[in-house]
């Protein structure tokens, strides 16, 4: 930004406060990255498939994208995160290496949408099943500052931020089937929570993408309570769950988890419908 | 007496065109389907940069995630998912040969639009497990300390730093 | 009846006006495909998603078509509001082809139309969506029917 003439003829103190004002760096402007979707499916028929990306920020945006092996688990508390490996195994159902896209990266400009273009080329007699990957959105929008007062040490300092979406791509080959099996609900009550855990695990070759679905219900069967938790079990799962009990009397509820094939944030179309399950247990709160 | 022609073939005229007018076969209207199927997306927004303001040599400057110039990330899907967050980050940033050093990286995660009153983190490759709040958002402040030595040189330092979302 | 009177009240019938003058039939359904919430998705008639009519007529045809529009679809969640620009409906008399040629106009508004027997006209709608961020995913559907009124 040019510096006004007149400043210069303004006395020191005054002119390195205008000079502040002047040369400190406006704050960044939104960067807003969406992606259509949580999950990407293909199935071998067409071995391709397209992700949306829309720029709605007011900056132009860069874009790449690529692809990794990794699925949910859960900690010994409860809380999910995405196991990674450094080394494959054959034995693994990684999809990651076969994934192409077109482009793998790109520009999108303030509030426009573009969309990648995904081709699996996988090795040949493939057995039925699913295979998976993860799908990473990076974007980088512009540098930003992070000092700007030009002192007389004349430091300035910047970052540049970038901000990846890891999301889940399904590889679907033949007969692809799924289904949970739920086992050892327990809670305990932690304040004003239940907290509850469960545990799931997969059956059928493909992964169970849905939601459990917790109640707590009182002796007369009204839901007192109800947790719906978005999840996939690829393998194994022990998600932990909290429901809201303050305000309710002491005494006997049954706790039931249901696990359902659908989510709340997917059109049913991306997901494979199984017959939903459930388990109960009963809990006494104090 | 003979009958005059004419209501005769009047009559005919009429028949075959009430034929052709009534709607018997022919159709006068049809129906087209409409179809959209909604997903939801999700969306990272980066808000606001980490701005230090003015730092001079030998000075430690702090940026508390509270503080006005924390970045500030908005995280929106759908309610009561699941996310984890990481970071790299860099230990230095560089202006030709000369390093100045970024540490002490503080969060805060929280599932309404303020930097208090939520759950405070150490930003790194580790991952953070938090749940998008019941509209679907979740907020992430992030603040950090700028550490020039006495003798750092002028210049401009540049550096990156990446915050990754992950959905299950 | 008198036999005259049958023949006068054959004839008036026939002058009426009765909506009769042409076959329609569907040829393809407007199709949003999978849009996302929290963003406009519009369909332009000229888009291999819009939908589309062929009006036939019987004998040639001076008359008039018209839409009856949704203005919400049904879905899982709650109803979703669809729209229509001036620009988005088309029409083109002989040519399957909207692109090159026809005249473009406002869906909501009854259009006049004058075919001799052989000429087709062919018809076509887009349309916009903009689901809020909040919309349940899903499925949401809705029914467009163009009715044709002609006139002897």
């Amino acid at each position: 930004m040019p510096v006004p003439r007149g400043l210069f003829m303004l006395r020191s103190p005054i002119r390195a406060a205008l000079l502040a004002l002047l040369l400190v760096p406006a704050r960044g402007f939104a960067q807003s990255l969406m992606v259509a979707s949580p999950i990407v499916t293909i199935d071998d028929r067409t071995r391709t498939g397209l992700v949306v990306l829309i720029n709605d920020g007011i900056v132009p945006m860069e874009a790449s994208i690529s692809t990794f092996y990794g699925y949910p688990v859960t900690d010994s508390l409860g809380r999910m995160y995405l196991r990674t490996f450094t080394d494959l195994a054959d034995t693994m159902p990684s999809a990651a290496a076969w994934v192409q896209c077109f482009p793998r990266r790109l520009h999108i400009e303030p509030k426009s949408r573009a969309t990648v273009r995904l081709l699996v080329t996988p090795p040949a007699n493939l057995a039925s099943g699913e295979y998976w990957a993860r799908l990473v959105v990076a974007t980088k929008g512009g540098q930003i500052s992070l000092g700007g007062l030009p002192d007389s040490s004349g430091i300035e300092a910047k970052l540049d931020i970038e901000v990846r979406s890891v999301v889940g791509l399904f590889y679907r080959v033949g007969a692809v089937k799924t289904g949970v099996a739920l086992a050892n609900l327990r809670s305990t009550e932690q304040g004003d929570s239940l907290v509850g855990r469960v545990a799931l695990t997969r059956q059928g070759n493909a992964a169970f993408v849905g939601s459990i679905k917790a109640q707590l219900r009182d002796t007369i069967g009204n839901v007192r309570a109800e947790r719906l938790l978005p999840l996939g079990v690829y393998y194994t799962l022990e998600p932990r769950f909290s429901l809201p009990v303050a305000g309710l009397p002491p005494g006997r509820y049954a706790l039931t988890v249901e696990a359902l094939s659908n989510r709340p944030d997917l059109p049913s179309n991306l997901l494979l419908s199984t017959v939903p399950v459930q388990t109960s247990v009963e809990v006494r709160l104090e | 007496m003979s009958r005059s022609p004419w209501p005769t073939r009047l009559a005919l005229s009429a028949i075959a065109l009430s034929i052709v007018a009534l709607p018997g076969h022919a159709q006068n209207n049809a129906s087209a389907s409409v179809t959209a199927t909604v997903q939801q997306p999700i969306t990272v927004t980066k808000n606001n940069d980490l701005s230090f303001g003015s730092v001079f040599p030998g000075v430690n400057k702090a940026i508390g995630v509270t503080a006005g110039g924390a970045a500030k990330f908005t995280v929106a899907g759908q309610a009561s998912t699941p996310v984890n967050l990481t970071f790299t980050l860099p230990a230095t940033i560089a202006s030709g040969g000369n390093n100045l050093t970024i540490n002490s990286w503080t969060g805060q995660y929280n599932t309404v639009d303020a930097p208090t009153g939520g759950t405070t983190f150490t930003p790194s490759t580790s991952a953070t497990s938090a749940t998008l709040a019941s509209d679907g958002a979740l907020y992430v402040y992030v603040g950090a300390t700028a550490a020039p030595t006495a003798g750092q040189a002028a210049g401009s330092y540049s550096g990156s730093m990446t915050m990754t979302v992950v959905y299950f | 009846m008198s036999r005259r009177r049958v023949i006068l009240v054959l004839f008036g019938f026939a002058l009426s006006g009765q909506p009769v003058a042409g076959q329609v039939t569907t040829l393809h359904n407007l199709t949003f495909g999978t849009i996302t919430s929290g963003t406009t998705t519009h369909v332009v008639y000229t888009s291999s998603s819009a939908a589309q009519w062929q009006i036939h007529p019987t004998l040639g045809l001076t008359g008039t078509f018209q839409f009856t529009l949704p203005t919400t679809l049904s879905g899982p969640g709650a109803s979703l509001s669809i729209t229509y620009s001036s620009s988005d409906g088309h029409w083109r008399a002989n040519t399957n082809n909207p692109s090159t040629g026809g005249t473009t106009f406002d869906p909501h508004n009854t259009q006049s139309i004058a075919l001799v027997l052989s000429q087709n006209v062919y018809v076509w709608l887009g349309a916009s969506v903009s689901p809020p961020l909040n919309q349940k995913p899903g499925t949401y559907t809705g029914t467009v029917v163009l009715t044709v009124t002609g006139l002897l």
